[in-house]
């Protein structure tokens, strides 16, 4: 009987305190691996866009001919077209693709549309006054691209109530600015599949 | 059947219920609905200013929860004051932002607090319902655009689609554990099975239509907007694809997704594409009401009828879009985008489970508590024991009008909302131009100077009446308000914020 109640004490005690600990307890926050595979949803995440690019610049820097005969050709990059229903910022991908490629130092880069008005309102201001005008960059110098680097991605998402199954691809392709003519094109595909 | 408690243990229930509504404050026993009435109908009078000190009166101190910066953001907002009422948004987003914490690391606390089982829903911490939680963020989007910050308002619009996707995780789960919950508990799942309950009024086709109770066509709508004012084409797109995923069949919305690739194109050709926001009407409001739930008690499975109370909704008001009209003639192709109406329907239906779950826990304990004291008024009538019988019956009574007391339905819900919002679309060419809507309440009218590429017009109609906000932010150029409203003392507010994409993304206009 007395070590029943004894037992009983224990049990409440240790309870109390597991809730009293549980109550302390505080989200902590840690710096992890930027690389690490990221599976928290199955929404596009880190390891997507980064298997995406990394995939892709390989693909592009073994497989395009004007890139491996070693011509450092000059590319500029298009938006790439979101088709999915996910808020996707495709050009995290084409930025980490850019990055990757100039490393290689077998690709240039000009400026694109996006930063197009960047790179007017900076010649026009060097054309100001205020400047040495011997030293200030000319208007009518800048390099076109002779390749345009352009795709889209799209998925497709199918759902029942245990399972989320999201496939996602995404197409890119280098063009010939002056002849049109298609240098490259590649596919990359990625399956996520949850279950509840 | 309940035979294995005994009636002691729903004895020290209620007193454990008694302990808790003391616990828990006045909030057990407050009326939100009524308190909510006096407010809105400051609103509905032209008297904002007035609705927001009845709003801090009625929630002093600790009172001050979500819900309270919910609608004094909103209220703000009608006024014009649209610093104060971000700063009411920003408080509440805080706590939502809590909740999502707690959503991604341990969703099983979400469940709410033991004294809802035993006094009633509202002493339970109001965590938004999840329309609200998203339209908390959207709002939040607008008051930016309203004074100008496209960067701060593409924050808030991104936060948009993030937490309804993580609503749409935690959803996901618990639906399948309340359900599979009841069916263990042998509870009743669904609202139909409450004898009595107006059914009709959360199974209106439009609220079934619904995809679900927290995405909305809106908060979509205007991030494709945003997100393609600020040259973000990959992101706009999803946007409005989204919004036609919500609201399909409506060509305004089908024509801005086919039209993106073309617009984004384009030229500054002298024309401003100009979003008009028309919100009208206020969101319903849920309203306790008594049920009898017969519960089977005991070993002879003796039927007991206990009072419960379950939130309903009034009937549905039928609703006409607005018409706007661009210089007396022109015609702007419009879509109806928010039916906050409909998914307080769907909301309440999806919590219905959840709700009626709790409410069956705490029905079942008094039922037991009301048998076993039957029982021992007939044991005491076989003994002639009067005395005892005497005490039994006030004992009875005692814990039919305690019941009474305390079983109240949870009547929260951000009513400050419109009950509709359409958007309207035009490209109009830059300088002056007289707008007019046509709402089923009345007209309104008023100009504006469209002086960028790309301009947000939001028009509130609440109530019947229509006004102008004082202090409103205004563009550069100025934008001059007027009345031709058939109601006299007209309510409307109207903000407009537009986007000067002309020179540099960086740069934008601010009025």
């Amino acid at each position: 009987m007395q070590a029943n109640l004894t037992l009983r004490l224990l049990s409440v005690a240790a309870l109390a305190g597991c809730i009293v600990l549980s109550g302390c307890a505080k989200p902590k926050t840690r710096y992890g691996d930027a690389g690490a595979v990221e599976t928290v949803t199955n929404q596009f995440g880190s390891t997507d866009l980064q298997m995406l690019a990394e995939q892709m610049s390989q693909s592009m820097l073994s497989e395009a001919p004007v890139i491996s005969s070693g011509n450092l050709p000059i590319v500029t990059i298009q938006e790439v077209k979101n088709k999915t229903s996910e808020y996707i910022d495709t050009r995290t991908i084409t930025n980490r693709m850019r990055a990757t490629l100039q490393k290689s130092r077998r690709v240039r880069f000009a400026a694109d549309e996006a930063d197009m008005k960047k790179q007017i309102s900076e010649l026009q201001r060097q054309q100001s006054e205020y400047y040495k005008q011997e030293q200030s960059a000319q208007i009518g110098q800048m390099v076109g691209a002779g390749f345009r680097l352009s795709g889209e991605i799209s998925s497709i998402v199918k759902e029942t109530k245990d399972v989320k199954d999201v496939y996602y691809q995404l197409f890119l392709s280098l063009t010939n600015v002056q002849t049109g003519i298609e240098e490259w094109s590649d596919t990359k595909d990625i399956r996520k599949t949850t279950q509840r | 059947m309940i035979n294995r408690l005994h009636a002691g243990f729903a004895l020290r229930l209620l007193l454990l219920a008694a302990a808790a509504l003391h616990l828990a404050g006045c909030g057990s026993l407050r009326t939100y609905r009524q308190e909510m009435d006096v407010t809105l109908r400051r609103v509905v009078d032209g008297d904002v200013p007035g609705a927001i000190k009845v709003l801090e009166k009625n929630n002093k101190g600790g009172d001050r929860d979500l819900l309270f910066h919910l609608e004094l953001g909103e209220l703000r907002r009608l006024n014009g004051e649209y610093p104060r009422s971000l700063e009411a948004f920003r408080t509440a987003d805080a706590v939502i932002q809590a909740w999502e914490q707690t959503a991604k690391l341990d969703p099983s606390k979400l469940s709410g607090s033991v004294a809802s089982l035993l006094v009633n829903d509202k002493v339970r911490v109001y965590q938004g319902i999840d329309y609200e939680k998203v339209m908390v963020a959207t709002r939040m989007a607008m008051d930016y655009l309203a004074v100008g910050d496209w960067d701060n308002a593409r924050v808030h619009i991104k936060r948009t689609h993030e937490r309804e996707a993580l609503i749409a995780e935690v959803r996901a789960k618990q639906y399948v554990e309340i359900r599979e919950d009841a069916e263990r508990k042998g509870a009743r799942q669904s609202f139909k099975e409450i004898g009595g309950y107006p059914v009709q009024t959360l199974e209106v086709p439009e609220a079934l239509a619904l995809k679900n109770g927290y995405q909305n066509a809106l908060s979509h709508y205007l991030a494709g907007f945003v997100y393609e004012a600020l040259g973000e084409g990959s992101l706009a797109a999803p946007g409005y694809r989204t919004a036609i995923e919500l609201r399909p069949g409506q060509a305004l919305l089908e024509d801005s997704l086919g039209g993106l690739d073309e617009r984004m194109a384009l030229d500054d050709d002298g024309k401003c594409d100009t979003l008009f926001v028309i919100e009208t009407g206020l969101a319903p409001a849920r309203a306790s009401r008594d049920f009898n739930l017969p519960i089977p008690v005991g070993p002879d499975g003796r039927w007991i009828y206990v009072s419960a109370s379950f939130p309903v909704l009034s009937d549905r008001a039928a609703y006409t879009a607005p018409a706007v009209t661009v210089d007396r003639s022109l015609g702007v192709g419009s879509a109806h985008v928010l039916d906050v109406d409909a998914m307080a329907r769907r909301a309440l239906a999806d919590e219905m489970p959840g709700i009626m779950l709790r409410t069956f826990a705490r029905s079942a304990s008094r039922a037991l508590a009301q048998y076993e004291m039957q029982r021992q008024m007939e044991e005491g009538r076989r003994r002639n024991r009067d005395e005892d019988n005497l005490g039994m019956a006030l004992g009875l009574l005692a814990l039919q009008i305690g019941g009474i007391v305390l079983e109240s339905a949870d009547e929260r819900t951000w009513r400050s909302l419109p009950a509709h919002v359409t958007v309207a679309r035009g490209r109009l060419s830059r300088g002056v131009h007289s707008v007019q809507v046509d709402t089923s309440s009345g007209a309104v009218s008023f100009d504006v100077n469209l002086s960028a590429s790309h301009a947000v017009v939001a028009v509130r109609v609440a109530g019947g009446r229509l006004f102008v906000a004082p202090g409103q932010p205004l563009p550069p150029a100025d934008a001059k308000s007027t009345m031709i409203d058939p109601a006299p003392g007209a309510t409307a507010v109207v903000s407009i914020q537009q986007l000067d994409r002309s020179t540099s993304l960086a740069s934008r206009r601010i009025p």
